[in-house]
C-alpha cells in the first residue's frame, strides 16, 4: 500500500521535477539540435557511411519534396570514412585540428508543434578542443588483447592451408596451433585454453577440408568469446576520459512555416575536470536567444560539481544568469511599446539520489530556480520522490 | 561478439631481384593497431605474427603462396570501421595492397581479414 502511495506522490510531483531540471543541465548538449527544438524525435538517423548519410537525407523528405516532421539526424563527419593511417597514439594524442575534427558531431531535427501547428527545423553542431586522457591504463590491456588476437591470425592462417598434402585432419590443425602458437611466444596458459576449446569442439567436425575449416571457424568465435570482456574494458577506458575536457557547442532553431524565420540560437560551452568517471566538476556558459512574441537573450554562467558512489549520487550546481527581455506592451495611453526588462539571476541546486534497496532509490532535489521576466512565482523548489527499478539495477543518472 | 571473414581477392607479386630478402608486413589502421595483430605464412609455414616477416628470396617463394591473416577488434565507440594495408619490401622495392577496409555490424564486433599473395 506505501508503496502505491509513494508511485502516486512521484506521479503528481513528476512535472515540478522535469521543470526544475530543464535547464539545470551544466553540459553541452548531447544533440545541440535536439535542444534547440527542446524535442527528441522519435526517429533518429545516425549513419555511419557517406552512402547511408546521403540515403538517410533523401528518406527526409517525402514525395512532394517537402520534410518530413518528427526526424532526427545526428552524424560524426570524420567517422563516416576508414582512416587506415590512424594509430592508436595518434588517435588517443592529436592535436587541436585532429580533436575537433574527429569529436565534430553535427545534428538536425524536425518537429511540428502542437500548439501553434508550426513546422520547426533545428540545426547544430559540437566538438571538442581537448579530450583529457583515457581513464585507465590502455596500453596494458590493449598488449593483452594483441596476444589473444594473434591467436586468431594464427588459426585463420592455418585454416588457409586446410587441404590434402597440407592440413587434412582436425588433429593435424589442433597440432599446428599448438606448435605455431608457441614458435608465436603466446603465453603458455593461453595455448593451453587453446588447445583445450579446440578438444572440446572438435567432435562436431570430420576431416574433411569443409569440416576442418568450419571447425577453425568454431574455435575462432570461441577463442573471441573468450576475450570479449577485456575488448570491453578498452572500449569503456578510450571512451571515458579523465583530466580537463573542453567543449563547444551551437545550434539555431527556425520555424519553416514562416517563411524559415530564426526563432532560437544556442552557444554553449563548457570545461570539465573529470577526477574519475565518477567525480567531476565542471564549469559552463552558455547564450541562448529567442525570438517568438517576445525577444529574450540570456547569458549563462555556472558551477557544477557531480559524485557517485555504489549507493548513492550527489549533484551540486550554481548559476548566474543575465537577462534580458523586450516584451510587446501598451503604455498609459494606449499605444504599443516594447517594454525592456533586464536583471541578474540565479539558480542552486542539490540533487541527490540514495539506494534504499535492491531497485529502489529516493531521489531529492532543492533549490532555487531562476526568476522569469513573464511570471511572477517563488523560484525555491523542493521534490522528493521514490524510484523503483524493475530491470535496470543503477541508480538514475543525475542530469 | 560476432566474427565477420572477410576473404579479399587473391594478389600476385613478382620478385624483383634473386639476392633480397623478401620482407612483407603490415599496418592495421582506425586506431586498432595496439590490439589488432597479424600473421604471416608462406604456404603452411608460419613465418612471423605482428612484426615485419622475412619470407625469404625469390627463389624460396617462387610458386608459393603468401597468407597474411590479419584479425582486428572493433574497440572505438565512434565508429565501425576498420582497416589494413599490406606492405610487400623487397631491396628498395615497395609493393603495396590495399588499403583494404570494412565496417563490423556492431561495437566490440572481430574482422579477420585473409589476403592471398601469390608468388610468382
Amino acid at each position: 500500500m506505501k508503496r502505491w502511495i509513494y508511485v502516486v506522490v512521484l506521479i503528481i510531483m513528476a512535472p515540478q521535477l522535469l521543470f526544475a531540471q530543464d535547464e539545470a543541465k551544466l553540459t553541452v548538449p548531447a544533440s545541440p539540435a535536439f535542444s534547440i527544438l527542446n524535442f527528441e524525435p522519435s526517429a533518429v538517423m545516425r549513419p555511419t557511411t557517406a552512402k547511408s548519410l546521403s540515403s538517410d537525407i533523401l528518406n527526409a523528405f517525402d514525395k512532394d519534396g517537402k520534410l518530413l516532421m518528427n526526424l532526427g539526424l545526428e552524424v560524426a563527419p570524420y567517422w563516416l570514412a576508414s582512416h587506415p593511417k590512424l594509430s592508436r597514439q595518434n588517435y588517443l594524442n592529436p592535436n587541436l585540428g585532429q580533436t575537433i575534427l574527429r569529436s565534430l558531431s553535427l545534428s538536425a531535427a524536425t518537429v511540428k508543434d502542437s500548439a501553434s501547428g508550426n513546422n520547426k527545423l533545428g540545426a547544430g553542431l559540437r566538438f571538442k578542443l581537448y579530450n583529457g586522457e583515457p581513464a585507465g591504463d590502455v596500453g596494458k590491456l590493449s598488449a593483452q588483447l594483441k596476444t589473444k588476437t594473434t591467436v586468431i591470425a594464427i588459426i585463420n592462417g592455418i585454416r588457409a592451408s586446410v587441404g590434402a598434402g597440407a592440413i587434412d585432419t582436425r588433429q593435424k590443425a589442433i597440432a599446428s596451433i599448438d606448435n605455431m602458437l608457441t614458435t608465436a611466444g603466446i603465453d603458455p596458459k593461453i595455448v593451453t585454453e587453446t588447445k583445450n576449446d579446440a578438444k572440446r569442439l572438435q567432435d562436431d567436425y570430420t576431416d574433411d577440408p569443409a569440416g576442418i575449416k568450419s571447425f577453425l571457424d568454431d574455435l575462432v568465435n570461441a577463442r573471441a568469446e573468450a576475450y570479449k570482456g577485456l575488448a570491453k574494458k578498452i572500449s569503456d577506458m578510450l571512451y571515458q576520459r579523465k583530466g580537463f575536457i573542453v567543449e563547444m557547442a551551437a545550434a539555431s532553431g527556425f520555424n519553416t512555416s514562416k517563411n524559415n524565420s530564426l526563432e532560437k540560437i544556442g552557444f554553449w560551452s563548457n570545461v570539465s575536470y573529470t577526477l574519475s568517471p565518477d567525480d567531476y566538476i565542471t564549469f559552463t556558459t552558455r547564450y541562448m536567444f529567442k525570438n517568438r512574441d517576445t525577444l529574450t537573450t540570456n547569458f549563462d554562467a555556472g558551477f557544477g560539481f557531480l559524485k557517485k558512489a555504489a549507493d548513492f549520487n550527489i549533484s551540486a550546481e550554481a548559476m548566474l544568469r543575465h537577462q534580458s527581455a523586450e516584451i510587446p506592451d501598451i503604455n498609459s495611453t494606449n499605444q504599443p511599446i516594447t517594454r525592456i526588462e533586464k536583471n541578474f539571476t540565479y539558480r542552486l541546486a542539490v540533487q541527490g539520489s540514495f539506494k534504499v534497496s535492491e531497485g529502489i532509490s529516493l531521489n531529492l532535489s532543492f533549490g532555487r530556480d531562476f526568476d522569469s521576466p513573464f511570471i511572477n512565482r517563488s523560484g525555491f523548489f523542493s521534490i522528493l520522490g521514490l524510484n523503483y527499478s524493475i530491470f535496470s539495477k543503477e541508480i538514475p543518472g543525475l542530469k | 561478439m560476432a566474427v565477420k571473414h572477410v576473404d579479399l581477392e587473391t594478389v600476385s607479386y613478382t620478385p624483383q631481384t634473386n639476392d633480397n630478402d623478401i620482407i612483407v608486413e603490415v599496418q592495421i589502421g582506425d586506431a586498432a593497431d595496439e590490439d589488432g595483430s597479424y600473421s604471416v605464412f608462406l604456404g603452411s609455414r608460419f613465418i612471423g605474427a605482428n612484426a615485419p616477416a622475412n619470407i625469404g628470396k625469390k627463389a624460396d617463394v617462387g610458386g608459393k603462396t603468401t597468407v597474411v591473416s590479419v584479425t582486428i577488434v572493433d574497440t572505438l565507440t565512434e565508429t565501425n570501421w576498420t582497416s589494413m594495408t599490406v606492405f610487400v619490401h623487397e631491396g628498395d622495392g615497395l609493393v603495396t595492397y590495399g588499403p583494404y577496409s570494412e565496417q563490423v555490424d556492431s561495437d566490440l564486433d572481430t574482422i579477420v581479414y585473409t589476403l592471398k599473395i601469390t608468388n610468382s
